[in-house]
């Protein structure tokens, strides 16, 4: 129903779209998500053209919408909106707010607005909210009636951009409660956001967004538990990653060390765990890989999962194939096992560094 | 609730007008007390120039009188000008000026009525009063030809008519002749009384003013008299909306080099003095104070002249605050849609009106923009004030509408509603309550900056209680009367905003308001 090509939206400074193409259909209920940043709103708004698209063309129903002096009204009838901060009209009550447009856009009376709305309130569990003004609310029911307010122009598809993001915590329940029985009545549906559980549940298609474009589209399944890039992997665990490189013998062993307690203090890193992190670093590089290599070419990278909780230790470096624990200066081998839970050893014959040695560190 | 505290403030309001009242009136006492003190022959506080050695000496504005000072004492402190003769004998009284120049008809019935003050005893100089046409005017020798074949007796019994002390034979004739030749404009001083000055009704009269009634009966014109500041007589007739000018205006050297004159009778300038303080005659407080109301508003039936300019004043207040409302949405909406042509124009306006200082605005209305076009002062004043007030609202307007959040334009787009219409039924609403308090203030200025259109010859309520303060020489009781009568003005307009605000209230509406004309099944 829905068809973009090379969309791209571009502003002084920055460009959040770069070349998105992708098509909705119906019945799709499709999560977006993805690190801040990397356009997932703007995808959401040039879509009803919120705002006007750098370049690039989006058909609706067979119908172009882009190109035109003036915004295709009518089109945007066709989509609901509802919004991270809500947006009600705040000079009306809450069943004005859903009966204005349909008796305005829709031409329907002002008593069949007013039963249609009544039912969209009752669905929401907001009727007894009827005659309340929007500043009487709280967050949670403000965004329900939203939700009521873009049902009431029977829309074809609804758009939702972060609607659980200004919440309290407390609320977003109540409004995810909503959009998943929503999501089971087949309205095609797109949803910005962060709630990783929540668009696993309701989604049957998920975006995952980033530099700029759709950068992987699959089902919940594909993308949450067989992503296929590796940077879709990192968001969906949540992986904090840092990267150290080491060119000479000479390097600044000191200043890694820091780095390295930096990052486990800024990602609340146990300081039993940063401390292991430290040995594996002082003992493996240090103690055993500089010793050993005449022309040092070494990297590490530092993995911390949010969502296991979990750190991972990978060093690749130069050389002919050695495992470090295995064949390496007893002493620090044994330290190093003492902090390792499970090591994983292998020889890639193409790479530059082709020893990679891969710790989880012990909790 | 609401309007319970807004009566409640208004009448707080007025009880603050009374404490002033009530503070005022020790000097009100005072000035009624010497007004009584009766001593037959007043002695002047100064009695030859050389005591004038370091004093001030005031005259009206646009009177060249200094040099003719100067020349008799040539250490007179300062010189000071007054609009008119009314805050000039005021100011004499309590002593910020020591002496004031005038002709001799003017300061002679000043000193008569008023024993507070006396006569200089020497005389400045002889001169001539004349009407004052714009230079090279060829229709002058008309009138003066006319003027010419007015009888010495005729002049003579005009004269003791307007100077004498029988108020009753003050009447001017009928302009009953047939006026074939048209009608002129003359522009005549209105406080300066016997030679011109505003009677009971606001009319033009004096003693120059039958004088060209006497001519334009001979040359067979009807004559139009527009009242105003002395000071603005010259620029009026400078700019052809009046024939010629009259206020008892002397013929001087210098005036005639800038106007072209028919001297029609002779004058002296003369000084008036405080007179020394005599045994004060103590009055009952009740007896000053009821004497003064008499004189201010009964006497003349000059409470009539109070609600014309009431009426003037309201008319001007209304019409702009209605047309300027207007004229700032109008130009609201065309800016709003960003076209750079309305946007530079309407800033450049801005930049215009907002600099000005108004009553520089309404001369240069009147005297330039309008000087050719017969619209009156009312009108010039209502175009000035809606500039002003359309200023106003188009920046309250612009303020309001910032303040209403992007998301409420958002929502409505996204929900496929127009730009005109997001504005009216979304933001509108939203910033109209927003901005109606200030836009109370800005009605409450404006009655207030109404009070100078006496320059451009208006006889608003201020311009009243110049003309009864002039006639009077009463200073405080007309000054309080018409500050008493701008806050119960203000009150009002100030009740009527908070009716407005309540009714335009989107949150005080009732629920069967907001459902009429829905069956509503509880």
């Amino acid at each position: 129903m829905i068809k973009i090509e090379h969309l791209q939206k571009k502003y002084e400074g920055t460009t959040p779209l770069k070349d998105v193409s992708v098509e909705i259909h119906d019945g799709d209920v499709i999560s977006v998500i993805g690190p801040s940043g990397t356009g997932k709103s703007t995808l959401l708004r040039c879509i009803n053209l919120l705002e006007k698209p750098t370049a690039g063309r989006i058909w609706v129903d067979g119908e172009e919408i882009t190109g035109r002096k003036k915004p295709a009204l009518a089109v945007r009838r066709k989509m609901g909106m509802v919004f991270q901060s809500f947006n009600l009209f705040g000079h009306m009550t809450v069943i004005e707010n859903i009966m204005l447009s349909p008796m305005d856009l829709l031409g329907q009376s002002k008593q069949a607005a007013y039963e249609e709305g009544m039912r969209l309130l009752r669905m929401v569990g907001l009727a007894e909210k009827a005659f309340a003004y929007p500043d009487e609310l709280s967050g949670g029911q403000k965004q329900r009636v939203a939700i009521a307010r873009a049902l009431a122009m029977d829309p074809d598809i609804i758009l939702f951009d972060e609607p659980t993001s200004a919440l309290d915590p407390t609320m977003v329940g109540e409004v995810q409660t909503v959009i998943r029985e929503l999501a089971k009545t087949g309205k095609t549906m797109m949803i910005v956001t962060h709630e990783m559980r929540f668009a696993k549940a309701i989604s049957n298609r998920v975006f995952f967004m980033d530099e700029g474009g759709i950068y992987e589209d699959g089902t919940p399944e594909q993308v949450f538990e067989h992503p296929i890039k590796e940077k879709t992997r990192r968001f969906i665990q949540r992986l904090k990653v840092m990267e150290l490189e080491i060119h000479s013998a000479d390097y600044d062993f000191v200043g890694m060390e820091n780095k390295i307690a930096g990052y486990c203090e800024k990602n609340r890193i146990s300081p039993k765990v940063a401390g292991r992190v430290q040995l594996i670093f002082e003992e493996l590089v240090q103690q055993i890989l500089i010793s050993r290599l005449s022309t040092p070419d070494i990297r590490v990278m530092i993995e911390y999962s949010e969502e296991k909780g979990r750190v991972t230790f990978t060093a690749r470096y130069n050389g002919e194939p050695f495992d470090a624990i295995l064949e390496g200066d007893t002493l620090s081998a044994d330290i190093l096992k003492s902090a390792v839970e499970e090591k994983e050893y292998r020889y890639l014959e193409e790479e530059e560094c082709p020893n990679e040695l891969k710790l989880k560190v012990k909790d | 609730m609401k309007t319970e505290r807004t009566r409640r403030v208004s009448w707080k309001l007025i009880g603050m007008v009374l404490l002033l009242i009530l503070c005022m009136l020790p000097g009100q006492i005072l000035v009624a007390a010497e007004e009584q003190s009766t001593a037959q022959t007043k002695i002047p506080e100064y009695t030859s120039f050389s005591d004038l050695k370091g004093k001030t000496v005031s005259m009206l504005t646009g009177a060249p009188f200094e040099e003719l000072v100067r020349s008799k004492e040539p250490e007179v402190g300062a010189f000071t000008y007054f609009n008119n003769m009314s805050d000039i004998i005021l100011a004499l009284k309590s002593g910020k000026t020591d002496a004031c120049l005038n002709n001799n008809a003017i300061a002679e019935l000043a000193a008569n009525r008023d024993d507070a003050i006396v006569l200089f005893p020497e005389a400045l100089q002889e001169g001539v009063f004349g009407f004052a046409f714009a230079k090279g005017d060829e229709s002058r020798k008309d009138w003066q030809a006319a003027y010419d074949t007015i009888s010495e007796e005729t002049k003579k019994e005009l004269w003791e008519k307007w100077t004498g002390s029988d108020d009753a034979k003050k009447v001017l004739p009928k302009q009953d002749w047939p006026g074939t030749n048209g009608t002129v404009r003359v522009a005549a001083c209105d406080t300066l009384e016997p030679m011109s000055y505003a009677g009971a009704g606001g009319e033009i009269k004096g003693f120059d003013i039958e004088m060209i009634l006497t001519m334009a009966k001979k040359l067979d014109v009807h004559v139009e008299f527009v009242g105003m500041e002395f000071s603005a007589i010259l620029a009026y007739v400078q700019s052809g909306k009046a024939l010629f000018g009259a206020g008892s205006i002397i013929a001087t050297a210098e005036r005639k080099e800038a106007m072209d004159f028919i001297d029609y009778y002779p004058a002296s300038f003369v000084l008036v003095v405080r007179a020394v303080k005599g045994q004060v005659q103590k009055e009952a407080f009740w007896d000053s104070v009821k004497k003064s109301f008499e004189k201010t508003f009964i006497q003349e039936e000059r409470w009539k002249m109070f609600l014309q300019g009431i009426g003037t004043t309201l008319l001007i207040t209304v019409l702009s605050i209605l047309l300027g409302t207007a004229l700032g949405f109008g130009v609201f909406l065309l800016c709003r849609g960003g076209n750079p042509l309305a946007n530079g124009l309407t800033r450049l306006c801005l930049w215009l009106v907002q600099g000005m200082p108004m009553v520089v605005l309404l001369m240069i209305l009147y005297y330039l923009v309008f000087a050719s076009v017969a619209i009156g002062g009312v009108t010039v004043a209502v175009v000035g004030f809606s500039l002003t007030f359309g200023a106003a609202v188009f920046g309250l307007l612009k303020m309001g509408v910032d303040t209403v959040d992007k998301g409420q334009y958002e929502a409505a787009y996204a929900l496929g509603h127009s730009d005109r219409h997001t504005f009216f039924r979304i933001i509108l609403p939203q910033a109209t309550p927003r901005v109606l308090p200030a836009y109370q203030g800005e009605i409450t200025s404006l009655i207030k900056a109404t009070a100078i259109v006496g320059y451009i010859a208006v006889q608003d309520l201020t311009k009243i209680g110049d003309l009864v303060r002039s006639r009077t020489l009463e200073a405080f009781f007309p000054l309080i009367a018409i500050t008493v009568i701008y806050f119960v003005l203000e009150s009002l307009f100030a009740l009527l905003m908070k009716q407005i605000m309540i009714r335009t209230d989107p949150k005080k509406r009732s629920r069967e308001e907001i459902m009429r004309g829905v069956k509503v099944h509880e």
